[in-house]
C-alpha cells in the first residue's frame, strides 16, 4: 500500500486513525499502541502476507534477543552478552544478505570464476533494509547498556511502524520508545493533526507534481540501449532529471512519513534539509538521508575507529563506510562504485579541509561568496555525477552516460530547434533527432525543481514558519479555529493530489528498491 | 485532550453539540474556500472541457455532442498538449459541417478517430482529405468509448444520412470485447436465443440529473477531475478490488464470444452500410508500446486470437485489411518516432494518423471505390514524402 494511493488515503488512514483516537480517548493507551501496531502489520501484509511473517519473525527473535542481552547484561555476564550480541547480528545480516544479497553473490561468483551456481530469484522484501538496520541498533545499544525496552507492544510498533516501515527513515528506539510511553501522545490534538496533515501534503506535492512530474524525462536517458551514443544535451538533462527527482520522491516519501506520524503525535526524525545547499560533500551526509548518515557514524565509522587513529585510518574507514552503504543501497556493482565514488569524495574533502587549515592557515568557518557558490556547484556536480551510477541500470549504462555528459558523443541540438538557432544553417552547430531529449518542457522542468531545491525553504523550515507565524501566534482558541480550517482545505487538496496519483497508474517510491 | 473532539461528560448537550459542530463547520469551510479558490484558478488554465452530449439517445453515435460548440482539450494534470476546436452540424470533431447525401468516404473509429488531441489536419480523416485533394469528401465519424456494436449503428446511420461510397475503420483493442459491455448511452451485443443482437443501453437518467450533470460540466474542477485526470467514483472503488482480484487468464467462452462479434459484425456491414466490402478497409492497431521497448508490451483487452481471426476472415468476405504492426515497426526501427503521446497517452499522433492515412489510401488503390478519384489522386499525391519521419 502506497502513501499515495487512494487505498491508503481513503481507506487505511482514516480507518487507523479512527481506531487509535477512539482506544486513546478511553483511555486504553497500551490498546491504541497495540492497534497501531497491527495495523501496521496490516499495512506491511497488504504488500505481501507471505513476508509478513519475515517480518515478524525477526522483531518476535530480536525482541527475545534483546531481552536476552539485557538480562545478561544485568548479571554482569558480559561474554555471554557479546556472544548473544554477535549472533544476533549474524541472524540479522544473513536474513538481509539472503533475500538482498545472495543473487548477486551468485551472479558476481558466476561471472567471476564461470561457477555455474544456480539460484532461484529471490524477491526483496520490501523494508528489510531498514527494519534490520532498526534492530541491530537496538540490540548494540542493548548491550551497551542504552535501551531497555520490555513492553513487547512498544518493540513491535517501534519497528514496525507503518510510517517508516518500508523506507525510513530509520528510527533510533531513544527517540521513539519514550514517546510510546508517553501517555499524551493517546489523544486527539488538532494542532498536532494539522502540521501532520501539512507535512503530508508537501510530502504528497513532492512526490506527485515534483518527482513524478519530471519522472517521464528519467527513463529515456538511464534506460536507453548502452550502444545509443547518448549526446551532451540528452546526457545532462537526463541525469539533472533524475536527480532533481530522486530528491523530490525521497524527500517526499520523508515528508509524508513524517506527517503521518504526527497526526498520531509521535516526532519521527528529520531525513532531509535542503541537501543540494550543501558546501561541501561532508554537509551533504549531513543533510541528505540524514537518519542513515547517522546510522553509518554510530555503528560502523565510529566502531570502526572513526577519526580516533590518524588519517590515513580514517580515510580508510569514510571508504569501509561508504562502501557498505552503497551495498546497503542496493545488491549491484552500481551502487558499490557509487558508495565508493562518495568515500573518495569525503576523503578528498577531508584532506582539502586539513590542507587549508594546516597548511594555507586558512579559518575554515570563514566562507567567501564566491567560495560558498563554488562550493555549491563543485558539491552538486560531484553529487549528479554519483547519481548516475546509482541510477543506471549497468556500469555499461552509467559510463555511456557519462560520456555523454563529457561531450565524448558529441554536442548536437534537436532539430526544432534549427529553424530558430540557425534558420540559414551554422557549420558550428549540430543539429539532430535526440531520442532521449524530452524538449523545452524537459528543460522548463529541470530548471524550476533545481530553482525550487536551491531557492525554496524545505518543509520543515516552512512548517516552523507556518506554525510560529500563523497558527500560534493567535490565542489557543484562534490557533485551533485555524487548524480546523487548515485541515478542510488540507483535505481537498490531498484529494486532488490522490487523483492526479491515480491518474497515471501505480507510482511507486524509489527507495522502495532498497 | 482536545475537548473540541472529545467533549468530558460533565458538560452540557448544548456544550457538546458546539463543541462538534464549530470544528466541523471551521472544517467545511475551509474545505469550501479551497474548492472555490481551485475552480477560479482552473478557469486560467485550458482544461479539457466542452463536448456536452446530446439528450436525444437515439441520435447516437452520429450526433453524440451538441452542434456548433467549441471545446478544449488537454491531457494529463499538467494540461499537455492543448487543442481547441469546434463540434460541425453533426456534433462531430470537425471544422466544417458535413453535407447530407454527399456520398463521403467516412472514417470510423473510437477516440483515436474523434482525436481530440489532434488538430483535425493531423488526423486520419484530415490526412486521407488531404490525399484525395477534397475530390471526395471525408468524414470522420469518431466517439470516444465506442466499440464495434457501435461502429455497425453507426455506419447505419450514416448509410441513411450521407450514402457514403466507402469507409475506413480503425480497430483498436478493446473494440470486440468492449462490444459485449452493457453501458448507458452505447450500443452493445445482446445475447439473445437467436444469437447476438445489436441493442442500444438508452440509460434513464432523471431530467433533473440529466441537468445536475450538464451544469456539472461547466464546473473546471470537475471537468479537470474527470477529464484530465480521468477521475471516476467507480474507478475509486475497483481499485480495493483489483487489489485482490488480479487478471483472470481468458476463458474459451470469452474466445467464442469474441468470435461471434467479429462474425456478426462483419456480416451485418454491407447492409447496414450501404458499402460493398470491397470498399471497406480495416486497419488494426498495434500494441505501439511493445514496439517502442519489448518490456513495455501490456495485456489486451481483446484475445490477440480475435485478433487474428477478424484480420482473416475480413479479408476472405472481400473486405481490405491492414495490420498496421508491422507498418509502425518497420517506421520504428529506421526513425526511432513515437506514434502516439508516449509515455502519455496511447492515442495516435500526427505520424501515427499519417501512416494509417497512407495504408488506407493504399488499400483503396486503383480501386472503384473512390469513384475513379483515387487514380487522379494519387498522381498529384506527393509520393516522394512518403514513409518519412
Amino acid at each position: 500500500m502506497l502513501f499515495n494511493s487512494y487505498e491508503f488515503i481513503y481507506g487505511f488512514l482514516p480507518v487507523t486513525a479512527l481506531l487509535f483516537f477512539a482506544l486513546s480517548s478511553s483511555g486504553r493507551a497500551t490498546l491504541a499502541a497495540g492497534c497501531l501496531g497491527l495495523a501496521s502489520v496490516f499495512f506491511y501484509a497488504y504488500w505481501s502476507p507471505r513476508y509478513t511473517l519475515l517480518l515478524l519473525a525477526s522483531i518476535t527473535a530480536n525482541y527475545f534477543m534483546g531481552r536476552g542481552i539485557l538480562r545478561l547484561r544485568d548479571q554482569q555476564r558480559s561474554r555471554d552478552g557479546r556472544l548473544l550480541l554477535t549472533a544476533a547480528i549474524v541472524f540479522n545480516l544473513g536474513l538481509l544478505a539472503y533475500y538482498k544479497y545472495a543473487n548477486f553473490f551468485v551472479d558476481t561468483l558466476n561471472a567471476l570464476a564461470a561457477t555455474g551456481l544456480q539460484v532461484e530469484r529471490i524477491v526483496l522484501p520490501i523494508g528489510i533494509s531498514f527494519f534490520t538496520f532498526t534492530q541491530i541498533a537496538y540490540l548494540v545499544d542493548a548491550y551497551q547498556g542504552k535501551a531497555r525496552e520490555s513492553n513487547p507492544v512498544h518493540y513491535l510498533l517501534f519497528v514496525s511502524y507503518f510510517p517508516h516501515l518500508i523506507a525510513g527513515p530509520i528510527l533510533h528506539h531513544s527517540e521513539m520508545m519514550p514517546q510510546f510511553a508517553d501517555r499524551r501522545i493517546y489523544r486527539f490534538d488538532v494542532t498536532n493533526f494539522g502540521i501532520g496533515a501539512t507535512f503530508f501534503f508537501i510530502g504528497l506535492f513532492k512526490k506527485v507534481v515534483l518527482a513524478d512530474g519530471v519522472q517521464p524525462f528519467v527513463g529515456p536517458v538511464f534506460d536507453a540501449d548502452p550502444s545509443y551514443p547518448l549526446t551532451f544535451l540528452e546526457a545532462w538533462l537526463g541525469a539533472l532529471a533524475y536527480t532533481v527527482q530522486l530528491y523530490f520522491d525521497f524527500s517526499g516519501y520523508s515528508d509524508m512519513a513524517i506527517g503521518l506520524s504526527k497526526l498520531f503525535n509521535i516526532d519521527l526524525p528529520l531525513n532531509f534539509n535542503s541537501p543540494y545547499k550543501s558546501h561541501n560533500i561532508v554537509e551533504f551526509w549531513r543533510r541528505w538521508h540524514m537518519t542513515l548518515s547517522r546510522f553509518l557514524r554510530d555503528y560502523l565509522y565510529i566502531p570502526l575507529g572513526g577519526n580516533r587513529h590518524g588519517p590515513l585510518r580514517r580515510h580508510g574507514n569514510l571508504m569501509v563506510t561508504m562502501l557498505l552503504g552503497g551495498l546497503w543501497h542496493g545488491a549491484g556493482w552500481n551502487f558499490v562504485v557509487w558508495g565508493g565514488l562518495h568515500g573518495l569524495y569525503l576523503v578528498c574533502n577531508h584532506g582539502w579541509r586539513g590542507f587549508r587549515a594546516r597548511v594555507l592557515g586558512q579559518d575554515l568557518e570563514r566562507q567567501t561568496v564566491p567560495g560558498r557558490v563554488s562550493g555549491i556547484a563543485l558539491t552538486f556536480l560531484a553529487v549528479v555525477t554519483a547519481w548516475v551510477f546509482f541510477r543506471a541500470p549497468s556500469l555499461p549504462a552509467a559510463f555511456n552516460i557519462l560520456q555523454g555528459m563529457a561531450g565524448l558523443h558529441g554536442v548536437v541540438l534537436p532539430e526544432e530547434w534549427q529553424a530558430t538557432l540557425a534558420p540559414g544553417g551554422a557549420a558550428v552547430l549540430a543539429f539532430g533527432y535526440l531520442q532521449a531529449f524530452g524538449g523545452t518542457r524537459q528543460m522548463v522542468w529541470v530548471a524550476v525543481l533545481l530553482a525550487m531545491a536551491w531557492g525554496l525553504p524545505n518543509s520543515q523550515e516552512f512548517v516552523v514558519w507556518l506554525r510560529t507565524s500563523v497558527i500560534s501566534r493567535a490565542g489557543a482558541y484562534v490557533a485551533q479555529s485555524r487548524s480546523w480550517s487548515m485541515l478542510g482545505a488540507l483535505s481537498v487538496l490531498i484529494s486532488l493530489l490522490a487523483m492526479i496519483n491515480g491518474s497515471r497508474g501505480v507510482s511507486e517510491f524509489i527507495y522502495f528498491n532498497f | 485532550m482536545d475537548r473540541a473532539v472529545f467533549p468530558s461528560s460533565s458538560t452540557s448537550t448544548s456544550e457538546r453539540l458546539r463543541s462538534v459542530l464549530r470544528p466541523a463547520g471551521l472544517f467545511f469551510a475551509g474545505a469550501a474556500a479551497t474548492l472555490v479558490a481551485l475552480e477560479l484558478a482552473l478557469r486560467l488554465f485550458p482544461v479539457s472541457v466542452g463536448l456536452y452530449q446530446t439528450e436525444q439517445v437515439e441520435a447516437r453515435p452520429l450526433r453524440t455532442y451538441q452542434a456548433h460548440l467549441p471545446f478544449t482539450y488537454s491531457m494529463t494534470w499538467e494540461m499537455r498538449d492543448v487543442r481547441h476546436g469546434w463540434t460541425n452540424n453533426y456534433g462531430q470533431l470537425a471544422p466544417f459541417d458535413y453535407v447530407p447525401g454527399s456520398r463521403p468516404v467516412i472514417v470510423v473509429g473510437d477516440s483515436y478517430i474523434e482525436s481530440q488531441m489532434n488538430d483535425y489536419r493531423d488526423t486520419l480523416q484530415g490526412y486521407l482529405g488531404n490525399m484525395l485533394r477534397a475530390r471526395e469528401p471525408v468524414y470522420g465519424l469518431g466517439v470516444s468509448g465506442m466499440s464495434m456494436a457501435d461502429y455497425l449503428a453507426l455506419a447505419h446511420q450514416a448509410s441513411a444520412e450521407f450514402a457514403p461510397r466507402a469507409a475506413v475503420f480503425l480497430v483498436v483493442d478493446g473494440d470486440t470485447s468492449g462490444s459485449l459491455i452493457d453501458q448507458p448511452g452505447y450500443h452493445y451485443f445482446r445475447q439473445t436465443a437467436d444469437g447476438l443482437k445489436l441493442t442500444l443501453h438508452r440509460g434513464s437518467l432523471h431530467p433533473l440529473l440529466r441537468r445536475v450533470r450538464q451544469s456539472m460540466g461547466d464546473i473546471y474542477l470537475f471537468r479537470y477531475a474527470t477529464r484530465n485526470l480521468r477521475f471516476t467514483f467507480p474507478a475509486l472503488g475497483s481499485v480495493f478490488r483489483e487489489a485482490k482480484a488480479g487478471v483472470a487468464a481468458p476463458t474459451d467462452r470469452e474466445a467464442a464470444e469474441q468470435y461471434a462479434v467479429i462474425d456478426r459484425f462483419l456480416a451485418d456491414l454491407p447492409g447496414q452500410s450501404g458499402i460493398e466490402p470491397h470498399c471497406v478497409a480495416f486497419l488494426l492497431d498495434a500494441d505501439r508500446y511493445a514496439i517502442y521497448d519489448p518490456r513495455l508490451a501490456s495485456a489486451t483487452l481483446d484475445l490477440p486470437q480475435a485478433r487474428a481471426y477478424l484480420m482473416r476472415r475480413a479479408a476472405e468476405l472481400g473486405y481490405r485489411v491492414a495490420d498496421l504492426e508491422p507498418l509502425f515497426r518497420a517506421h520504428f526501427k529506421r526513425y526511432r518516432r513515437h506514434f502516439d503521446y508516449y509515455p502519455f497517452d496511447r492515442h495516435l499522433n500526427s505520424l501515427g494518423h499519417r501512416l494509417a492515412a497512407e495504408q488506407a489510401y493504399d488499400l483503396f488503390d486503383g480501386g472503384r471505390c473512390l469513384g475513379g478519384a483515387a487514380v487522379d489522386a494519387r498522381s498529384r499525391v506527393d509520393f516522394a514524402s512518403r514513409g518519412r519521419p
